[in-house]
């Protein structure tokens, strides 16, 4: 009997211990210090078995176990540290992370797990071990799912809670239902430092309310005593928001741990050579934007290894070292966070690209681009570079997909490769989605949020050229360039129309396209906190959530590019 | 094992018996309404909404809850029950698994306890609420009441709506990302 009190603690606690396996795993295989890393090993499957079962798990308790007996036997060096043996330890990470996702859904979930024991003992007994082609199948199984990007899904799990160990080929996965687990069952991990800095200023906020608290009882409300403690209280409550808030925030280190994993194993199913480098681990970033870019991050290192790294042959041909170089790092900026991966492979072959693009009726033969413009056709949706669909890319799933969770997130994604000397992704997030400046405008009765990332610039409407082109629209000449002016209140309507005369236009950019929406006029800017819109009402189509304004109103954030969306589908 | 977690239950059951069958008793126009009391988290005074664009017609909009931002269904228009406005309609705030939201009525009329024997699950009557959120017609002193699964009624209907807008609903792609 499982207790489930318990049960999620336990969970918890597994996935951190499964982390700290993974990264003693990354290490063993690459660093001398083996002893080292095989006592942490011991120790985290030990801890794991221990806790296991103490909320019951029997069967997962017996799994670990026998993982072990085997870290024990490399210790005594009864067994030798080989590639052979490190990729078993990978593999029992692989099937236990599964087993805690499928626990989270049903208490009692145990996978089929013989195949992978089966091993353990032949490895245990030192006898070759065939492989069954269905364990090949396994490994890239781990990509096919990760592939699903960005939606996640991890229910690669049957209504009896065994995990499937081959791979289903049919799209079927891909509409998993989502967790049924709501959002507020979801759990962070704070550093102690930052809650004890949140309970720190909530203890000197009481100390001022006590103050003011006191003076009213005594009549005394206007001594300048309490006229301080209320300054101080507000400056205290400033403190305490931007702390809140950088409660959500991690480091970067669990994110790029996976990454590296993912190259590795990559790299040994195609026998290429590479190092890992990982800078600015220490970078921190909100769990939702961690959360939304882990697929495509993945997908773009699976791609850099798969199609940008040679082959060891092919890297000492064209005079490279044979251990190839994958860059991951984390930048911080005033304002944004970036994730760099630069690899040293063999760059994007511009003349294939645009042989692919018009071939897929993406551009037209004749039109002329630059080296660069060649490379950001790749962001175009219907674009896939794989020559031969290849278990590990060529699934469809393309750049596109990256493109629209960074674009979702707000961000953008540049490209800069080299032919023969690599490819850079820089990718730029904002750090946070929980605070955002923007733009009030005021339409008709209604006052919305805009951020300031999706406005390119604000024109009044009377200092420039505006046209009727159409009966379809009006136009407005910027400085020889000519955009489609549309009433934001033909999108948002209940708010009342904008009259055409008068008001201002925001400029907003999706894509290619760059539409001008005009409102009553600007109301302000200011930073806002932004809630999340929860269940049908996240839905509503236009919005990227709400905020409550300083004047305590609340107010819809009004999702620019969606509207260019829309714009664009009634165009055509 | 099995007999445990029965003998569970029953013992959760009897407990809770007298709660589980306790409703709120509101008013839309002259009828009176009933919803299980234990889905309520609480009942406010109406206060000022902000509405959004591109919603259903009968939901009023958002109002800042104490910092929270709390969607507002009219259930008068939600069930086109015709009547004139109350001069202080009531807001009855209920937690769903998606987050808060609220109904509009026009009063609260008593808390009150419906045995389970005293309520009719297949009414055969005309009502305006639709039969796969109606619970069944309960009696009190009585009158009639319509006991209505609110919880169900809020958080299962659609709220997106893009008539005489240029926008375009969300496609199911989108919705999962």
């Amino acid at each position: 009997m499982v207790d489930n009190d318990f049960l999620s603690t336990f969970l918890d606690e597994a996935q951190e211990i499964l982390e700290h396996w993974e990264s003693a795993c990354l290490r063993l295989e690459r660093t001398s210090t083996a002893e080292e890393d095989l006592k942490d090993l011991f120790r985290l499957a030990h801890n794991m078995k221990g806790s296991a079962k103490s909320v019951g798990l029997v069967g997962f308790a017996r799994f670990v176990h026998r993982a072990e007996d085997l870290i024990t036997q490399l210790q005594k060096g009864q067994l030798a540290i080989d590639a052979k043996t490190i990729s078993i330890l990978f593999e029992c990470h692989e099937a236990l992370a599964k087993w805690i996702e499928s626990l989270k859904e049903h208490s009692d979930a145990e996978p089929d797990l013989s195949q992978l024991l089966q091993q353990l003992e032949s490895v245990k007994t030192g006898q070759a071990y065939q492989q069954p082609a269905v364990l090949d199948n396994q490994a890239f199984g781990f990509f096919e799912d990760e592939a699903v990007a960005p939606t996640h899904s991890p229910e690669r799990v049957s209504s009896k809670g065994e995990i499937q160990v081959a791979v289903t080929r049919d799209s079927g996965t891909r509409d998993a239902p989502k967790s049924a687990a709501s959002k507020s069952d979801e759990t962070i991990r704070v550093s102690l430092r930052k809650l004890d800095s949140v309970i720190r200023l909530i203890g000197e906020l009481s100390i001022q309310q006590s103050i003011v608290a006191n003076a009213r009882v005594t009549d005394q409300l206007t001594v300048p005593k309490v006229a301080e403690a209320i300054d101080l209280a507000s400056k205290v409550i400033q403190d305490l928001q931007s702390e809140a808030m950088n409660l959500r925030m991690q480091p970067l280190e669990n994110l790029f741990q996976r990454m590296e994993r993912v190259c590795r194993d990559v790299a040994r199913q195609q026998s290429k050579q590479l190092q890992v480098t990982l800078l600015g681990k220490e970078v921190e970033l909100d769990k939702t934007v961690i959360e939304k870019m882990k697929d495509p991050l993945v997908h773009i290192l699976r791609n850099a290894v798969d199609h940008g790294i040679e082959t060891v042959d092919e890297r000492s041909k064209a005079r490279k070292p044979a251990l190839a170089d994958v860059r991951i790092e984390g930048i911080q900026t005033a304002t944004n966070v970036s994730i760099r991966i630069s690899d040293d492979g063999r760059g994007l072959n511009l003349e294939r690209i645009r042989r692919k693009a018009i071939e897929r009726g993406l551009i037209s033969a004749d039109v002329s681009l630059t080296p660069h413009e060649i490379q950001e056709l790749i962001f175009l949706p219907g674009f896939s570079t794989a020559d031969r669909v290849t278990d590990l890319s060529g699934r469809g799933v393309g750049m596109d997909v990256v493109r629209r969770a960074v674009d979702d997130l707000g961000g953008s994604i540049a490209i800069d490769s080299i032919e023969g000397q690599g490819t850079n992704f820089l990718i730029t997030l904002p750090s946070t989605l929980s605070i955002l400046d923007a733009v009030i405008v005021r339409l008709g009765d209604a006052v919305y949020a805009v951020p300031v990332q999706d406005v390119e610039e604000v024109v009044d409407i009377q200092s420039a050229t505006v046209e009727v082109a159409n009966p379809k629209g009006r136009i407005l000449n910027l400085r020889g360039r000519v955009l489609p002016v549309e009433h934001l209140g033909d999108y948002l309507p209940q708010s009342g129309k904008a009259s055409s005369e008068r008001g201002v236009v925001l400029i907003t950019r999706f894509q290619n396209t760059s539409v001008a929406f005009q409102v009553d006029h600007i109301a302000g800017q200011q930073a806002i906190v932004v809630r999340q819109l929860e269940g049908k009402l996240a839905e509503v189509p236009g919005l990227a959530g709400a905020t409550i304004l300083s004047n305590g109103e609340p107010s819809m954030i009004v999702h620019l590019p969606q509207l260019v969306k829309s714009y664009l589908a009634t165009m055509h | 094992m099995q007999d445990d977690i029965d003998k569970q239950d029953a013992s959760v059951t009897e407990r809770s018996t007298e709660d589980e069958n306790k409703y709120i008793i509101f008013s839309l126009g002259a009828e009176i309404y009933g919803a299980k009391l234990l889905s309520v988290r609480e009942v406010i005074e109406a206060m000022p909404t902000k509405s959004v664009p591109n919603t259903i017609t009968s939901f009023i909009g958002v109002c800042n809850l104490r910092g929270q931002i709390i969607g507002v269904i009219d259930l008068r228009m939600r069930f086109a029950i015709e009547a004139p406005q109350a001069e202080r309609p009531i807001f009855l705030i209920f937690e769903t698994s998606s987050g808060p939201i609220g109904a509009a009525v026009d009063r609260i009329v008593s808390v009150s306890e419906i045995p389970e024997d005293l309520i009719e699950k297949q009414p055969n009557i005309v009502s305006a609420v639709p039969s796969r959120y109606m619970q069944g017609i309960g009696k009190i002193n009585d009158r009639l009441v319509t006991l209505i699964n609110l919880k169900d009624v809020l958080s299962n209907e659609e709220l997106a709506h893009a008539h005489h807008s240029k926008i375009q609903l969300k496609s199911n792609q989108e919705r999962s990302a």
